[in-house]
């Protein structure tokens, strides 16, 4: 593990309580990554995740940031982490009483001293961005989940975050949005020289664009590899994690 | 930090625009006032960034406006020379044509508005009608063991409405009692007949406070609820789920929340009438009158047609929170906004109904000398 990793995760376990989801975790994740959280349905993979944006304080260990754990900073501490993180959940989480245009710009009017035309142009390009020019006086409720999954990705790129994270940004989709969409995170990656998590089990997203994963099991609750996802289906050494990126029944690796 | 700027230099028809300096959010040239400074008569556009340093969204999203200008004006933008990442952006962003909506927003104009208020006025009460037509024939099906209702969840509701709900029910009458006989006393003292505070307490807790209070409490309580459940389930889909599955709506949803508000709302009520009584007994007796005297003298004041009044009112006001809760739910929106303008519709709406028939009862029992 090097130590100037962008975020290192350090004998973290996270859960509800006391059930512990997942336990012993330990990885990094490097700037400019495109960063897969893997595994199987019910693993605790969204757990992890909320575990990682600040919303459910883990049981056990830290997340270091940059060196800083979110738990441990104090508030304008944390709201400087935040404006930095750009965050796109499950189902959009757009807010319902806002058309597009509100909903995108909400972050811009909060944190930026921008004027409100400088606002309609950025709101208007991060809508153009994800394929939705022109929807911005439209509300959540008169468009489709695909869209509304757009829309919330738009949010989340409002303030040019550094690091951006995804909760399943593919399902759902069509395989040429969810194509589209991947293409999309990868510019994104590249051109606002950003980091990115997703939460995912879509196999061809995970294969084409990812460029390290963690694998999470759910009957060990814990992660069993760590590592390059093409190089995890061909090499990985523990064999529920080839049957998973290879998509294959159980008695077929040995 | 440098400063981001932009500069124009014509070749014949050709306008090289050279972008330079710290394109950064909040401190980059708008897209809008680029195009503004473009000549009229250029042709074609170059992009130039040899001097720019560093940039963010800030460049992608000026460019972006100044790529919808050339699509306008149908001049060719030449974006070659860019950084690949700016070029990427750029040809995501455009990708995808800006939506042209088709369908004109409503016509103005004073008697179209109108008409569409007067016509969605009529079409409410048109549904309303519809909902207590529906509501009623569930009803009879279920008096006739055929509707598909969970009795566990006539029993839940009943919990819900019924004992959870006492306590608040108890304050409220109690407080209603002492202020009927704080209100009575006042004149009676001067005529020194405090006694009669006991008939003013009995009468107006049993004839009309006790079931309206219980009616106004069980609108803000229970009727809201039922709306915020059934919007809920509304933007879940789970009320398109139990019509999928061929459960219908009124007999499933509807009827066991009808059916527990109409079986508590009588035994509130009565609940409530007592709970008065007993609040008008404390004050009357802190004003000479004991409780001996005052419980006699209730017992001459009412009789059971007063009680029956009271108690047929609480039923009618039952079903009447019910059918607004239920359908401000069943009608509601698929947001999170729309719930809450059901919750609200459902309380208003209940209270509206509680008065309204309220009036028309008190009319009714008075032409009828009851």
């Amino acid at each position: 593990m090097v130590d100037d990793a962008f975020i290192s995760v350090r004998n973290l376990s996270v859960g509800y309580g006391s059930t512990e989801v997942q336990k012993k975790l330990n990885f990094d994740i490097n700037k400019n990554d495109i960063f897969f959280v893997i595994g199987g349905s019910g693993c605790g993979k969204t757990t992890l995740l909320k575990s990682m944006v600040g919303l459910l304080t883990p049981l056990q260990g830290e997340v270091l940031y940059q060196g800083k754990n979110f738990y441990e900073a104090n508030e304008p501490e944390q709201v400087a982490m935040l404006k930095d993180w750009g965050i796109t959940f499950q189902t959009g989480a757009l807010f319902s009483s806002m058309s597009l245009g509100e909903n995108v710009a909400l972050p811009l009017q909060l944190y930026t001293d921008l004027s409100e035309r400088q606002i309609a142009e950025a709101v208007a390009y991060k809508l153009a961005l994800v394929g939705l020019a022109g929807f911005e006086k439209f509300y959540p409720a008169e468009l489709s989940g695909g869209m509304h999954k757009r829309a919330g990705l738009a949010r989340a790129l409002a303030l040019d975050p550094q690091l951006l994270f995804f909760d399943e940004p593919s399902a759902g989709l069509d395989p040429i949005s969810s194509m589209r969409l991947d293409q999309l995170i990868v510019q994104i990656c590249q051109a606002l020289d950003s980091t990115v998590i997703i939460v995912s089990h879509e196999l061809p997203s995970i294969l084409s664009i990812g460029t390290r994963c963690v694998f999470l099991d759910n009957e060990t609750n814990t992660m069993l590899d760590c590592g390059d996802p093409r190089e995890l289906k061909i090499h990985s050494s523990q064999p529920r994690v080839r049957q998973f990126l290879n998509r294959t029944e159980k008695s077929e690796i040995s | 930090m440098t400063l981001a700027t932009f500069h124009i230099d014509m070749h014949d028809d050709n306008c090289i625009l050279n972008l330079a300096g710290d394109w950064q959010l909040g401190q980059a040239p708008l897209g809008a006032d680029i195009c503004a400074e473009l000549p009229s008569n250029c042709q074609s556009i170059t992009l130039i960034t040899t001097e720019l340093s560093h940039w963010d969204s800030s460049l992608a999203i000026a460019l972006l406006q100044l790529s919808r200008w050339c699509e306008r004006k149908k001049i060719p933008l030449d974006t070659q020379q860019t950084p690949q990442g700016l070029q990427q952006l750029l040809q995501l962003a455009t990708d995808v044509p800006v939506y042209q909506p088709t369908n004109e927003g409503a016509i103005g104009g004073l008697w179209p508005t109108l008409r569409r208020g007067l016509i969605s006025q009529g079409l409410q009460v048109h549904d309303g009608l519809v909902f207590v037509g529906d509501c009623t024939l569930a009803l009879g099906r279920w008096l006739g063991g055929r509707a598909r209702t969970r009795r566990s969840d006539i029993v839940f509701f009943i919990e819900q409405a019924g004992p959870k709900g006492l306590a608040i029910v108890t304050l409220i009458s109690l407080l209603v009692g002492m202020i009927l006989a704080y209100l009575g006393s006042v004149q009676l003292r001067q005529l020194g007949a405090q006694v009669y505070v006991a008939n003013l307490v009995a009468i107006g807790m049993v004839r009309e406070m006790g079931a309206l209070m219980t009616g106004v409490i069980m609108a803000g309580r229970t009727g809201a609820a039922y709306a915020a459940q059934l919007g809920t389930m509304q933007v879940n889909e789970e009320i398109d789920a139990l019509r999928v599955m061929g459960i219908p709506t009124m007999e499933f949803l509807v009827l066991p929340r009808l059916l527990a508000l109409i079986f508590i709302m009588p035994l509130m009520c009565i609940y409530s009438d007592v709970i008065g009584m007993i609040g008008g007994a404390l004050v009357a007796n802190g004003m000479g009158v004991s409780y001996t005297q005052y419980i006699l003298q209730t017992q001459v004041a009412i009789d059971w047609v007063d009680i029956s009044t009271g108690l047929i009112k609480s039923l009618i006001f039952g079903f009447l929170i019910a059918i607004a809760g239920c359908q401000a739910g069943l009608l509601c929106g698929r947001d999170s906004n729309a719930v809450g303008l059901a919750t609200t519709h459902a309380v208003v709406k209940a209270i509206v109904f509680l008065v309204v028939s309220d009036a028309a009862l008190n009319i009714l029992y008075d032409k009828l000398g009851i």
